[in-house]
């Protein structure tokens, strides 16, 4: 059964590493530039915080359009602290940055959570608080300039440096490859934890709520967990991303990006990890493309997109080419192990 | 030694109407008691206060002496009471071995034999007792009703309940399948107390040592199965409802 688990985790990870390579190359062949190279590191890092809404949502069954709050807390708390905003800038501030850009969503999930989770707001009523959470946030930071930037949010927000490891993520190539490895390692410990027992507990929480509950599972508390873990996730793409852009503002919060990933994760493919990261990858360079085309019409695309992935292609991208592929080479259906 | 499970005076009413009213009844340590009644008389009701789904509006419910009113299912099933629902309920995307390892889990009632192996071998063992093991990498939604059934009995069986209640067993079960599932339910005997709610009065006979009645949500009568066959009580219970 463990072996099982570590190569399964493996082949995750091997995955993602040929898909990042694979976008890498692409670019490479189009002729991006550096500034393309940036904007695939974008694509990468959204993919980091698609995969948060992939383990609430796809996963833990809770459908959130308030997981940019927790985004956007971590490009905030990068931006602060890096910038020397309210205190003068530390020693080690990109770390320092992430750090808090992971703590600050952890709690804040905590909170909430305890008291949606604990007192039974479930389904329909859970979506709704979120997208309150996103409007709450966006709309919070706004009346908070000296912290948040106002209307005009925070420029100059420098990229990531390590000095104690003498790394600097300056350089484009240097932020693709860290953003690539993160990708890796990020996917490979949530299909660790999620083949783990209590990764048969959140499929068994997706699956049937009711059930698992009489069974002795304490729904709220698993429902927690997961939660927290994935406002960290967000929160930890949320401070990659201000380093990456260099600029952040308010709307990062806000319901249009939590939507964005949402879409991500649907037109990639739900539960499947890989296909936060593809749906990332190919709606963002869909639509990048498009914006040099007819910019106008980019979001309207995003919108086509998404409906006819709900409406034919549940599984998502990743869904198709599975079944493509297993159209082409028709395996047995799998077998349990002992 | 305190009586396993006390249902002490407990009434409960939806908005006016009563679905109990004032019902005492004692469950021994042990015991494979049926409950029986037409329909509306209140049985899933009471499985449904027991296991913690509704919370009733008077009285007391006392397991190993100790109140559970108040305490979550999930707590409840963790102190081992656990029900297999009269409409099946089980895992339907889920592997069947993973439908039981989640009753091992859930409950966090395996550490003993809590070895990363020993889980899986004890969710094997338990379908084998259900007579499942062939199955064990279906998904369980493919099962046919029968076998969900089972399954369901397993996955209770997996937290290792000390008191186990079963909702109609063998409801749209043909006879040889419910032949197995009186065998599956003798074989368990002695080890746990259960509870059965039961229709098929052939079935209540074979598993069952002690009868439950209950009418209209009122308590009507108890004793072995000939003494609550004859009761007059009972008999106007189940056949005088059509002559009022």
């Amino acid at each position: 059964m463990s072996s099982a688990r570590l190569k399964h985790t493996v082949s995750t990870g091997l995955a993602t590493a040929f898909l990042c390579a694979l976008t890498g190359l692409l670019w490479y062949f189009v002729g991006g530039g550096p500034s393309g190279l940036q904007q695939l590191t974008t694509y990468l890092i959204l993919g980091l915080f698609a995969l948060s809404v992939d383990l609430l949502w796809g996963f833990g069954g809770m459908l959130s359009f308030g997981q940019a709050a927790f985004f956007g807390l971590g490009c905030f708390s990068y931006a602060v602290v890096t910038t020397g905003r309210i205190a003068p800038i530390p020693p080690e501030a990109g770390l320092l940055g992430l750090a808090l850009g992971i703590a600050i969503p952890m709690v804040i999930a905590v909170l909430l959570g305890y008291f949606l989770f604990y007192g039974k707001v479930t389904g329909p009523y859970f979506t709704i608080v979120t997208l309150a959470l996103a409007f709450l946030v966006s709309s919070l930071a706004l009346t908070w300039p000296a912290l948040f930037g106002g209307w005009t949010g925070i420029p100059r927000v420098p990229p990531l440096k390590l000095d104690f490891l003498g790394l600097s993520f300056k350089a484009s190539t240097n932020a693709f490859f860290l953003a690539a490895v993160l990708c890796v390692l990020i996917v490979m410990l949530l299909r660790w934890i999620l083949d783990s027992r209590f990764g048969l507990l959140v499929s068994g929480l997706s699956d049937n709520e009711e059930r698992l509950e009489f069974l002795g599972a304490s729904v709220a508390r698993l429902k927690l967990m997961i939660f927290v873990l994935s406002a960290a996730l967000a929160g930890f793409a949320g401070g990659l991303f201000a380093a990456n852009s260099g600029y952040v503002s308010s709307d990062l919060l806000g319901i249009t990006v939590s939507t964005e990933a949402v879409v991500f994760v649907a037109v990639g493919g739900r539960r499947t990890l890989l296909g936060a990261l593809l749906g990332a990858i190919v709606v963002r360079g869909m639509s990048y493309w498009l914006g040099g085309v007819a910019l106008e019409y980019w979001q309207l695309f995003m919108g086509v997109m998404f409906i006819i992935v709900v409406l034919f292609f549940q599984s998502g991208l990743l869904g198709l080419v599975t079944r493509l592929s297993g159209f082409f080479s028709p395996g047995p259906a799998s077998k349990v192990s002992g | 030694m305190a009586p396993l499970l006390e249902i002490n005076k407990v009434s409960k009413r939806f908005g006016g109407l009563p679905a109990l009213d004032d019902v005492t009844i004692t469950v021994e340590q042990g015991e494979l008691r049926g409950i029986i009644g037409p329909n509306g008389s209140g049985k899933s009701t009471l499985f449904n206060l027991i296991v913690g789904r509704y919370r009733p509006t008077s009285g007391d419910i006392l397991f190993k002496g100790r109140s559970v009113i108040g305490m979550r299912p999930d707590q409840r099933a963790r102190l081992g009471i656990t029900i297999k629902f009269q409409i099946t309920n089980v895992f339907d995307g889920l592997k069947v071995l993973d439908n039981v390892l989640l009753g091992l889990i859930s409950s966090g009632r395996w550490e003993e034999a809590g070895l990363k192996e020993g889980l899986e071998n004890q969710a094997l063992s338990i379908l084998d007792r259900i007579g499942l093991t062939e199955k064990a990498g279906e998904k369980a939604g493919t099962l046919s009703h029968g076998q969900k059934q089972w399954l369901e009995i397993g996955m209770a069986l997996a937290t290792r309940p000390s008191l186990l209640l079963l909702d109609e067993p063998t409801s749209g079960m043909g006879a040889e399948e419910t032949r197995r599932t009186a065998e599956i339910i003798h074989q368990l005997k002695g080890d746990l107390t259960i509870l059965i709610i039961e229709h098929d009065m052939d079935f209540v006979r074979t598993v069952s040592e002690r009868i439950t009645v209950l009418n209209r949500g009122v308590f009507l009568t108890e004793g072995t199965y000939d003494e609550v066959k004859t009761d007059e009580r009972v008999i106007e219970a189940y056949l005088g409802r059509g002559r009022h």
